[in-house]
């Protein structure tokens, strides 16, 4: 490729200021619009509707999250590619986490990919789009379906996560090392947060019949007007779980 | 406790020859280091299968880990063979081998001419000769001085280089390695040297500089020196940044 030095410093620079803006904060939006779910077809529907309804919307997607992903992405290729792994020769915690950033980005390629095609894109697969609820929770009966949507969010998050350690020293943020290392744990930290939203708003689509966490909300009256299984078009599940169901303030 | 010393060690008659490993056994006795086994095995060469053999070649010099020329995998972490002790490695087999990031000139030697050029690549000297005196150079502080002498310790032992994922060694225009971006930060801070911290900065912000670390860390922990390579390497990220995005619309 044909580029000068200092093009090729912005490249790597433009790359990794795409894996957080915006690809990052997409990510936190998304899992944050996912978790709507929580409180049913309804309301996650109405969500998804607004989303879809905003003024220039290809324009957003395509600047603001398709093309900084297939840039991040194309460019990430380029990085994995030089890297030797060494983790069992050297097996600290720092290159573990390295190996760990590289291997959850190309597990993300297939991923989003797969992602992308089952949902957003789901209409010229022969999905049914008009009702992603119903979509999501009817592909989620299936536990490979499951595993793989466990095994992408915990990819994206923990890349999204240990990402922001390595943002933090790519652009000269954290110079020292024991700065360094708190803002690691920090950062895994967050990357468990994060985690821990998008298993959550997972479960809300009850999964082979399993149930969300509801936390930290208002009130839990309102929530489920009309039962959620129900309205995913699964009335057996919710009849197994419905009645008896701990946490039943939230029925 | 063991009662001998067995060494395996990766072989090769000659930079182009393919590599073989052979078994030695040596009688143990306390407080050995490798480069004594090394020599004991070179007095009489003959492998664990009791076949005479040519002595086995390696490179060392100081033998009190200041030179660097004794390094070599010690059961697949680079280290100095002088300074490491048979009583601290654990009681198996000893696997030595040559570093693989380097070429090998013979056995165990190998031939650590890319940091050098490195180091002409980083500008890694203060050009302070000219046709009239300068005159004292400035004080510094001797907290800034105490900094700086650990880094002056770099022995260009090539251990970090061999530890990085990132340090490929064949292909020069690939990242130039932890060492050299350790003696760049070296230069820049010293007070003289830093009349040129400009041309440093310019020379590791192309495509083989800066921009090749991914932040695995390793050569910290490898570091016989005990050299702050990714402090260095975080500032120098900082310099590099301010310097690209105060100029990215030209001077
Ligand atoms: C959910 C989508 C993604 C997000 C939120 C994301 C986010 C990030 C962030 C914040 C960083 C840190 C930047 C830095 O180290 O300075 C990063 C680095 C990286 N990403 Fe991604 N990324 C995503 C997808 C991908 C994909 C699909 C790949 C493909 C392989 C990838 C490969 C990489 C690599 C190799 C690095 C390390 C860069 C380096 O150390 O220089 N990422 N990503
Ligand atoms: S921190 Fe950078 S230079 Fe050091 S081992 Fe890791 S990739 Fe290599
Ligand atoms: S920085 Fe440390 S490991 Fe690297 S060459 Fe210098 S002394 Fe050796
Ligand atoms: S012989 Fe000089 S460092 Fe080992």
């Amino acid at each position: 490729m044909a580029l000068t030095e200092r093009q090729y410093f912005a490249l790597r620079r433009l790359h990794s200021l795409s894996g957080v803006f915006p690809i990052g904060v997409f990510l936190a939006e998304h899992f944050f619009t996912n978790s709507f779910a929580l409180h049913g077809a309804e309301s996650y529907n109405a969500k998804v509707e607004f989303l879809t309804s905003l003024p220039y919307l290809y324009l957003i997607e395509g600047l603001g999250i398709f093309l900084p992903i297939l840039f991040h992405l194309v460019v990430g290729v380029i990085i994995f590619r030089e890297a030797r792994f060494n983790n069992r020769s050297l097996n600290y915690r720092q290159n573990a986490m390295f190996a760990l950033q590289r291997i959850s980005g190309v597990v993300l390629i297939f991923f989003i990919a797969y992602h992308l095609a089952a949902t957003r894109f789901g209409a010229y697969f022969g999905y049914d789009t008009s009702d992603l609820f119903a979509l999501m929770s009817d592909k989620l009966q299936n536990p490979f379906v499951v595993a793989f949507y466990v095994i992408g969010v915990c990819s994206a998050s923990y890349h999204l996560g240990n990402g922001l350690w390595g943002f933090a020293i790519h652009w000269g943020l954290l110079t020292g090392r024991r700065a360094q290392q708190r803002w690691s744990w920090a950062a895994l930290a967050l990357a468990v947060a994060l985690a821990v939203t998008g298993l959550n708003s997972l479960l809300a689509f009850r999964p082979l019949g399993l149930e969300p966490i509801l936390l930290f909300d208002k009130s839990a009256s309102h929530v489920h007007a009309v039962a959620p299984a129900a309205e995913a078009g699964l009335p057996e599940m919710q009849d197994a779980h419905g009645h008896g169901a701990e946490g039943g303030e939230h029925r | 406790m063991r009662s001998e010393i067995v060494f395996r060690i990766r072989r090769q008659d000659g930079p182009q020859e393919p590599s073989y490993v052979q078994e030695f056994r040596l009688n143990y006795r306390p407080n050995l280091n490798i480069i004594a086994c090394l020599q004991e095995i070179a007095r009489h060469p003959v492998d664990a299968s009791g076949k005479a053999t040519s002595p086995p070649v390696w490179d060392c010099s100081c033998l009190e880990e200041v030179c660097g020329a004794c390094t070599m995998l010690v059961n697949g972490v680079p280290r100095q063979s002088c300074s490491t002790l048979i009583d601290s490695l654990p009681s198996g087999p000893i696997e030595l081998a040559p570093l693989t990031k380097f070429p090998v000139v013979r056995d165990l030697m190998v031939d650590r001419k890319p940091m050098f050029e490195a180091l002409k690549q980083i500008h890694g000297w203060i050009p302070i000769d000219g046709t009239h005196d300068l005159g004292p150079g400035p004080r510094r502080p001797s907290d800034q001085a105490r900094i700086s002498y650990v880094f002056s310790r770099c022995m260009t032992c090539g251990c970090c280089m061999e530890a990085c994922p990132n340090y490929d060694g064949k292909d020069p225009s690939q990242f130039i390695g932890p060492a050299p971006l350790g003696q760049t930060h070296y230069f820049n801070t010293n007070p003289i040297g830093a009349m040129n911290a400009g041309e440093r900065l310019d020379a590791v912000m192309g495509r083989n500089g800066l921009t090749g670390c991914g932040n695995a860390q390793n050569c910290v922990e490898v570091c016989p020196k005990e050299i702050p390579l990714t402090d260095a390497i975080a500032q120098l990220n900082r310099q590099a940044n301010r310097h690209w995005l105060t100029t990215l619309f030209g001077r």
